[in-house]
């Protein structure tokens, strides 16, 4: 029951994100990660396989550390982001504050 | 041209301010006479700095949203810049700095064909301040001489005067409080010629309230480790 619920919602996360342009990366990120996610619903114990093989003992970890990695790049993706998007702002609001100078 | 345009032709005054409307008409008042163009850098304020300056007949250039200082010091050096501006001076709307030193530090850049002129409070002797402040400045001096190799003795006056080509060659990108690290660090790369001039500072009230919050030094410590690390 909850692998088909979990491979649905897999399922429509990958539509969600293919309906978006990605860049080339993006994309190869995302289907590697569909694919490991619709791999562990289908198949729970290759987590557990890989993972004694890389001598973490249990997959639940391995996949655990997994996604703390994961979640650090997309971290500093978006942390990167902002400070381009800020600087950005900083160029067009400097812009317009030169541009409307004032004086009486 | 009056006459005191006439003795410092191409000086501006960089005044950076954010909901100074407490301040700005006294500081206004007292650079009236040592400075013939000033430049107001309202950085987004929700009160009446921009107003007030422009009834001063400073030229009034606003952010419509909140920068940071970095930022609006920035902002006023290219508009001094397209104004065709020999000199810029950078002066806070607080009311902390002494007018009169930018007589002393236009002197003394010629005088030494120095670049940039840096305010020091420290120079002249300890000016009275509150122990805490005393000793985080002085750990940021420490903090100075290690990063840049300036051998200053006040690392975050926003007292300075910078020479046309300086100016040109600075660019501030931190929009945030660490633009004063990012400046010294700017000179040291640029190999810029300094000089440090005795400046007072009046600490009241007001401007120990504007000023920096202590606890912001650490915010400035990561700016300036994720702008080495993004350089």
């Amino acid at each position: 029951m909850i692998g088909s619920i979990l491979l649905f919602a897999i399922i429509v996360f990958g539509m969600y994100v293919a309906s978006h342009r990605l860049s080339g990366v993006q994309l190869l990120a995302a289907i590697v990660l569909l694919a490991a996610g619709i791999t562990l619903v289908v198949w729970p114990n290759a987590a557990t396989y890989i993972a004694i093989r890389l001598n973490v003992g249990r997959g639940a970890d391995l996949v655990t550390y997994f996604a703390i990695v994961g979640g650090l790049f997309v971290t500093a993706n978006f942390y990167f982001r902002f400070k381009r998007q800020e600087q950005q702002l900083v160029a067009v609001v400097r812009e317009l504050a030169i541009r409307n100078a004032r004086t009486r | 041209m009056d006459a005191r345009e006439r003795r410092k032709p191409g000086l501006w005054v960089v005044v950076p301010a954010f909901n100074e409307a407490g301040s700005i008409a006294n500081v206004l008042r007292g650079l009236g006479a040592h400075a013939p163009r000033i430049v107001v850098v309202d950085d987004g304020s929700s009160d009446r700095t921009s107003e007030i300056a422009l009834g001063m007949r400073a030229v009034v250039v606003r952010h419509s949203v909140n920068l940071g200082q970095g930022a609006a010091l920035q902002t006023g050096i290219d508009f001094a810049l397209a104004r065709n501006a020999s000199h810029i001076c950078t002066f806070d709307a607080d009311g902390q700095h002494d007018p009169e030193s930018i007589e002393t530090m236009l002197t003394t850049i010629v005088a030494f064909g120095a670049d940039v002129a840096l305010g020091s409070r420290f120079l002249a002797g300890t000016p009275q301040m509150p122990a805490l402040r005393r000793f985080i400045l002085r750990l940021a001096v420490r903090f100075t001489r290690f990063q840049t190799g300036l051998q200053l003795t006040d690392a975050h006056n926003g007292l300075r005067l910078f020479t046309r080509s300086a100016a040109e060659r600075l660019r501030i990108n931190q929009a945030g409080m660490a633009h004063a690290s990012e400046i010294l660090a700017a000179i040291a790369r640029l190999r810029l010629r300094y000089v440090e001039v005795p400046t007072k500072v009046a600490y009241t009230d007001y401007s120990l309230a504007k000023g920096q919050r202590m606890a912001n030094s650490v915010k400035i410590l990561f700016d300036l480790v994720y702008a080495a690390w993004t350089r």
